[in-house]
């Protein structure tokens, strides 16, 4: 691989890696995901030195913020390793006991651990690691998935990872795209450079991830949508954070952010193919139930709401709340279209684009999305854990 | 000043710092001082206003005679605001200083009394206008009284009156003072806009 | 202000569903009202001033300076366009076009921002024109005897 300090940075997409290489990075990003998922799993090679080797380059994925416990025949290249700590031999039944402690105070909000056993033979897996069903790894030399099967568990999946291989314990998270573009954006800067940009990520997803618990604890009603606008994440950033939330906090806050509405991204998806708006937002009442970027633009979607209860304050002083209403600003660079119409519709239209005939083809898309019945509230309400 | 349609229209602001009592003035004269035929609102309007920029304050126009109304306005005294000021001042024909006479406000006041000193000697209109000075809170526990204020910020030269705004104590006077003084220089003045 | 008078009586005979224009100043003092209106021009002057720069506000907050406003509400269509020392508000009807409205206000701001530049020169020569009577020390008088009976 080129990793020539004249090589692109992450910014700028290189061009799709030859088929050979696609497999390797294909590899790569399958052990990515199973450490930033917590997958528990085995990882060998032919000697010990090589699986060392291997146990380094996948310790490079483990989120900063994660404590790496180091344990068993630790080797002198891991001693010295940043951010860790080594728990030495001693009872099995304690070490036990203290990682299941750790593991209970990771869903207060504790720093989750990631467990790394040096040596199979020095692992008593069924006293220490076996009621583990997170967050570890055992390095050893020359297992096939026959002798892991056999002295640990079911292997799901088999990862040729040079030097050496990754048995994963527990099936691989369905979708890769994340750790698959990181890998690719960044296969032609340095390590230190991938580095960086894997932490960067799963730092932000670890902050998003508190963020939302933090905005469903201040008792707000939590809509993809308006996490897509404040977090700035796409759709499967946006699944990410749950899902490494869930691996990290035990939390499952799906149920409880209200998923944009299906005919609400149909009516989205028709205003992308036209050319007059930058940005869309639809809300019912104060939440934001349907949120669209088209162009780059940084444009708060309060700015909407803000707008609209002033139409409403002084429209009701004509006695008359509740009416529909039209809105439109216009500046030198900008319009600002605002709809009320059952729902509230704030539009963002870009430079020169004609207010008038994007109003007439809105109509028929507005009537539309009016029929459909749609909730307004998050299917559930967080109350924190009990 | 200006006029517009044949009719007068004469400016009064209430400057000072914030919670130094320029809306309860305000609302003090408009509600027990100011005679019910001047009055065309039935109450203290609370307006955005000055197309373009931002400026809240709350108003009340009073018509005292057929031909000249006189509109008298707050400053949100907010420093928020501060880049605002100039804009308020546009046209202004007097301006009551509320000073907040508490003892713990004194290094505000200085702030509040420089600030006021630059206007006064940029903004060209303000250079015309009436000042009064209002040293306010004067009913309260741990002030300065207003000859000891009159020592400790540079504001001699201009009327002014201790006064308590909540209870309305000098108020009417300070306002007979503000509108005699202002009546009778307009013949010696031009309005700065006419518009017919 | 005869010509700015001309400008909007003109629009309101011309435009097809205009109901009314009101000219305000800086202040949200009404300079010229055209049509009728049930509420007083002093307070539908303030009203009007207090809706635009509501809205104003925002755009200035997002870095941008208004051009114009359009507020379809019920039965009426509003349009609303700033300039440096006034705002021109049109009320329409429901069914009036708004495209002819746009451009009608576009027209008018052009001529009517020109007329309400504030130069002293204009400033000099309306005061020659003006027919405003000075108050004389009899009407004084009689404002601040009003005034000094609350004392």
């Amino acid at each position: 691989m080129n990793r020539s300090p004249k090589a692109s940075g992450p910014s700028r997409r290189p061009s799709p890696p030859p088929a050979e290489e696609a497999a390797s990075l294909m590899a790569e990003a399958k052990a990515f995901a199973a450490i930033w998922h917590r997958d528990r799993m085995v990882v060998s090679a032919p000697s010990r030195d090589q699986a060392v080797e291997l146990c380094l380059k996948l310790i490079s994925y483990v989120p900063r913020y994660r404590q790496i416990l180091l344990c068993g025949e630790v080797p002198k290249e891991a001693k010295y390793l940043k951010g860790t700590k080594i728990i030495d031999a001693g009872e099995y039944l304690s070490h036990q006991a203290a990682f299941q402690i750790s593991l209970a105070e990771e869903e207060l909000g504790a720093a989750p651990i990631q467990i790394i056993y040096f040596g199979a033979g020095a692992v008593p897996y069924q006293d220490v690691l076996g009621p583990l069903d997170r967050g570890w790894m055992i390095v050893d030399q020359a297992s096939s998935k026959a002798s892991v099967e056999k002295a640990i568990s079911a292997v799901q999946e088999e990862i040729r990872f040079p030097p050496g291989t990754v048995f994963l314990l527990d099936p691989l998270p369905q979708d890769l795209t994340i750790e698959r573009n990181i890998l690719s954006e960044t296969r032609l800067c340095s390590p230190g450079v991938r580095e960086y940009t894997i932490q960067m990520k799963e730092t932000e997803a670890r902050l998003a991830f508190q963020a939302i618990l933090a905005e469903m604890e201040s008792g707000k009603t939590v809509t993809q949508s308006y996490l897509a606008e404040t977090l700035k994440v796409r759709e499967k950033t946006y699944h990410k954070i749950l899902e490494i939330g869930f691996r990290e906090r035990r939390l499952d806050l799906t149920p409880y952010i209200k998923e944009t509405a299906p005919q609400v991204i149909e009516f989205l998806k028709a205003i992308s193919m036209w050319n007059e708006a930058s940005l869309a937002a639809i809300f019912i009442r104060k939440n934001l139930i349907g949120y669209a970027k088209y162009k780059d633009i940084d444009f708060p979607s309060l700015n909407f709401l803000t707008l609209g209860d002033r139409v409403e304050a002084l429209s009701q002083t004509e006695g008359d709340p509740g009416h529909p209403w039209i809105l439109e600003l216009t500046a030198r660079e900008m319009t600002i279209l605002l709809l009320k119409h059952r729902l509230l519709y704030g539009f963002l239209l870009s430079p020169g684009a004609d207010a008038g005939l994007f109003r007439s083809k809105l109509e028929g898309l507005i009537e539309e999305l009016a029929k459909e019945e749609m909730g307004d509230g998050p299917s559930r309400v967080y109350r924190g854990r009990n | 000043m200006k006029i517009i349609n044949n009719k007068l229209y004469l400016k009064i602001v209430f400057f000072g710092t914030a919670l130094a009592g320029k809306t309860t003035s305000l609302k003090w004269l408009f509600r027990y001082a100011i005679p019910d035929e001047f009055k065309t609102v039935k109450q203290v309007r609370s307006l955005e206003t000055s197309f373009g920029q931002t400026l809240f304050f709350d108003f009340i126009p009073i018509q005292v005679s057929s031909d000249i109304i006189v509109r008298l306005f707050t400053t949100t005294g907010q420093d928020y605001y501060q880049r605002t000021r100039r804009l308020f001042f546009e046209d202004v024909d007097g301006v009551f200083v509320v000073i907040d006479s508490q003892k713990k406000e004194l290094e505000h006041n200085k702030e509040f009394v420089a600030e006021l000193r630059t206007y006064l000697e940029t903004v060209e209109t303000l250079k015309e206008a009436e000042i009064v000075i209002l040293y306010n809170k004067q009913d309260q526990d741990n002030i300065y009284r207003s000859d000891e204020l009159k020592q400790l910020l540079p504001l001699a030269g201009y009327p002014s009156f201790p006064v308590c705004a909540t209870n309305g104590h000098n108020l009417l006077p300070a306002f007979i003072l503000m509108m005699d003084r202002i009546l009778k220089r307009l013949r010696e003045r031009s309005p700065h806009a006419i518009f017919k | 202000m005869d010509e700015i008078k001309t400008i909007i009586q003109d629009i309101l005979k011309r435009v097809p569903g205009i109901k009314g224009l009101i000219l305000l100043d800086i202040d949200g003092i009404p300079v010229e009202v055209a049509g009728h209106f049930e509420m007083r021009p002093e307070d539908l002057g303030a009203l009007l001033a207090a809706c635009y720069n509501s809205y104003a506000q925002v755009g200035t907050e997002l870095g941008q300076n208004l051009d114009m406003i359009i507020i379809e509400y019920g039965d009426l269509k509003l349009c609303q366009s700033g300039m440096p020392r006034g705002l021109l508000t049109i009320i329409a009807s429901k069914e009036s076009y708004l495209g002819l409205i746009r451009l009608e206000a576009k027209r008018a701001i052009e001529k009517i921002g020109r007329l309400m530049q504030d130069t002293q020169d204009l400033r000099k020569s309306m005061m020659e024109q003006h027919k405003f009577r000075m108050p004389g020390d009899q009407d004084i008088e009689m404002i601040l005897a009003k005034l000094r009976k609350g004392l």
